[in-house]
């Protein structure tokens, strides 16, 4: 059943692909994704790689591969998005879960942080930060 | 001239007045209840004896079912008590089995249906989710009115337009198919499903669901699985979607069962080890001591052991006091200097005031400080406290042994009903030597200690003081005349009626002067204390 929603999921996303993301299995294994997420300036904000297992029942497990500056983005780069966790749904979709990091990646929600020292910068500081975030994904995501 | 060097002295053996309730156990680790004569029930009044509920006091059940499956137990016996779920227990509580935790949920499920008028199902829902407490759901039915009650309990609210046109009702009065939004497949109505939300899925998706959920332990609350519906799936529902997983459905109901139990702040597990089986819920004060089947009794406010006329307050200090080193560090201070070369502690014991250290140092003995005063005060109530706990356990071997030796004349052909009054007299016993063993931790507290001390001038407290020890000492010498009374019957187990008469007089004195203290205690000492917290649990005879 998994793997026929998956495939179902790929077909669609195929026929009309979200705007700022792209995303496909890795090699020919449909419960390992990698995806793409464009930052706010069309830059190649971050790369990330999820795991559905259990899916759609569980929610899929996500991460960045890349290091991203954000509130909600931790070192390891661990995502801090409520339907990634208790808000899952099982009628949600891997688009509409990029769709919401994508737009988490856009507007933080630095008063649920998941790095209190960067959400104290996001609130404080808030050029700085954007530099910071700019420096990253110079350095990080475009190669 | 008499000198001792010590490094540590024990100012106490270890107190353990609580083990060894394990012949008991053996006889009744069943986990059915065996309804029996209350010795007490002549006394109630009010006939409410006979609601058939477990009480505390029954020790001679055999065991019963002894298996933890719910449903399964509700046997002929439960049938037989169901007619008294609604009664009150005279008691203050009531003991909870394996098999009458389905009798009492659906007792509450019955009761919030026929004021409502709802289902069964949203009935249960509502209750688990005000922690099983039928009168604050109910005055927020009626204050806060249903829609906001439902709502918070994630039940449906009339359907949403969109949930609607989505309902399994819906699909097939439109032709018959619908595509399930979970796994993307087109389904015939017949195997879909909807929540009372309205939203439908296909079977398959709902039973993918339920088993994640419910093995993840959230079987209390599974909810719809369209995005931000939030409204908890119906036992309808879930009935139907896994009827076919006999091992889900199991765990699913029986998380449901033991929410009783678990989410319910007036049920407390019984705190025996290993586990009995057994928990109890009170009627509404807390402040009770319950006693389980399987002869363990605890405060039911700090699940602790029994401790009335004592507060749970005055009962961890106590145990502080008599567990910890702390008194044994109050005696060093009290009594010894530290030498001034070992820097040991040097006991002065008797002799001249020049005292010699083992190390050979010469030192100035000192004077009888506060604290060797405080530790004196200390002691004279241990002392009496370490007494009445030991006969505590040395009748408790007596009960045990007696009981056996009454079960055994049966054989003889002399039946164990005769002996009632004995078993009685020893129960009156115990329940009245707890009280006073721990009634001198209770003075030891109220009458001199610092927890009280702006609530009395010194004279009041004189005046109580000598009013709760004549209470107390009136009691303590009935106590030991029951006690020799009961040892003396037991120990022929004869049919002479005057030595009949004679305990069961004294038992009731015993619980008399009982009665006394404790309204003493309620009366003149804790109705005029204005520290909050102290209250105690009044033993029920």
């Amino acid at each position: 059943m998994a793997s026929k929603r998956i495939m179902k999921e790929l077909e669609d996303l195929k026929r009309d692909p979200p705007a700022n993301c792209s995303a496909g299995p890795v090699q020919d294994d449909l419960f390992h994704w990698q995806a793409t997420i464009m930052g706010p300036a069309d830059s190649p904000y971050a790369g990330a790689r999820a795991a559905v297992l259990d899916y759609p029942f569980k929610p899929p497990k996500v991460a960045f591969q890349t290091k991203v500056y954000h509130p909600n983005v931790n070192s390891q780069g661990s995502i801090c998005l409520d339907i990634l966790k208790d808000q899952w749904s099982p009628a949600l979709t891997i688009s509409k879960v990029l769709l919401s990091i994508s737009s988490l990646l856009t507007d933080a929600n630095p008063d649920d942080p998941l790095v209190p020292e960067i959400a104290h910068i996001y609130k404080s500081d808030r050029h700085r930060y954007e530099e910071t975030a700019r420096e990253w994904t110079r350095k990080y995501a475009m190669m | 001239m008499s000198v001792r060097s010590l490094c540590m002295r024990d100012a106490h053996e270890d107190e353990d007045s609580h083990a060894g309730s394990g012949s008991e156990k053996d006889i009744m680790s069943g986990s059915e209840v065996q309804e029996e004569d209350q010795q007490q029930s002549d006394d109630d009044g009010g006939g409410s004896g006979s609601c058939g509920l477990d009480s505390g006091d029954e020790d001679e059940g055999d065991t019963g079912g002894g298996s933890s499956d719910e449903g399964a137990d509700l046997g002929a016996l439960d049938e037989g008590t169901a007619g008294g779920s609604g009664s009150k227990s005279s008691l203050g509580y009531r003991v909870i089995t394996a098999g009458s935790i389905k009798r009492l949920q659906q007792g509450a499920i019955d009761e919030v249906c026929a004021i409502w008028g709802c289902g069964g199902s949203i009935a249960k829902a509502l209750l688990m989710s005000y922690m099983w407490d039928k009168e604050r759901l109910m005055s927020d039915l009626g204050d806060k009115g249903q829609e906001r009650v439902f709502k918070a309990a994630g039940l449906a609210v009339g359907l949403s337009a969109a949930a609607a046109s989505t309902s399994t009702a819906a699909v097939t009065q439109t032709g018959g198919v619908m595509t399930c939004t979970v796994c993307m497949s087109a389904h015939p109505a017949a195997q879909c499903a909807s929540n009372s939300c309205g939203h439908a899925f296909c079977c398959d998706c709902w039973q993918g669901h339920l088993a994640v959920q419910i093995s993840e332990g959230k079987a209390r609350h599974v909810v719809c699985m369209s995005y931000k519906c939030g409204v908890v799936c119906d036992e309808e529902l879930v009935d139907r979607v896994i009827q076919d997983e006999p091992q889900l459905l199991a765990k699913y109901r029986q998380s449901h069962l033991e929410s009783y139990l678990e989410d319910n702040p007036r049920v407390a597990f019984c705190p025996s080890t290993p586990w009995c089986g057994n928990a109890i819920q009170v009627e509404s004060d807390p402040y009770v001591e319950p006693e389980c089947p399987c002869g363990v009794s605890f405060c039911f406010k700090c699940r602790k052991e029994p401790h009335s006329p004592c507060t749970c307050k005055m009962w961890e200090m106590w145990e502080e006091k008599v567990s910890g080193d702390s008194e044994t560090r109050n005696w060093l201070q009290a009594n010894t200097k530290p030498c001034p070369k070992c820097s040991k502690p040097v006991e002065k014991n008797g002799g001249c005031n020049l005292v010699v250290c083992k190390c050979g140092q010469d030192e100035m003995d000192a004077r009888m400080t506060e604290a060797a005063r405080n530790h004196k005060r200390y002691m004279f109530y241990f002392e009496r406290f370490k007494n009445h706990a030991d006969s505590i356990q040395k009748e408790k071997a007596n009960r045990a042994k007696l009981l056996a030796r009454i079960a055994a004349s049966e054989h003889d052909g002399v039946h164990a009903r005769d002996f009632s009054w004995l078993v009685g007299a020893v129960d009156q016993l115990r329940t009245a030597r707890r009280v006073l063993c721990n009634s001198y931790a209770f003075a030891y507290f109220f009458f001199g200690g610092a927890l009280f001390a702006e609530d009395f001038t010194p004279q009041q407290n004189k005046i109580n003081q000598d009013l709760f020890e004549d209470n107390q000492e009136m009691l303590a010498a009935e106590v030991e005349r029951l006690s020799g009374l009961a040892d003396r019957a037991a120990e022929g187990l004869s049919l002479d009626a005057d030595q009949r008469f004679t305990t069961i007089n004294s038992s009731t004195n015993v619980r008399t002067r009982c009665a006394n203290l404790f309204s003493m205690i309620e009366a003149d000492l804790l109705a005029k204390v204005s520290t909050l917290g102290a209250h105690i649990a009044v033993p029920r005879f």
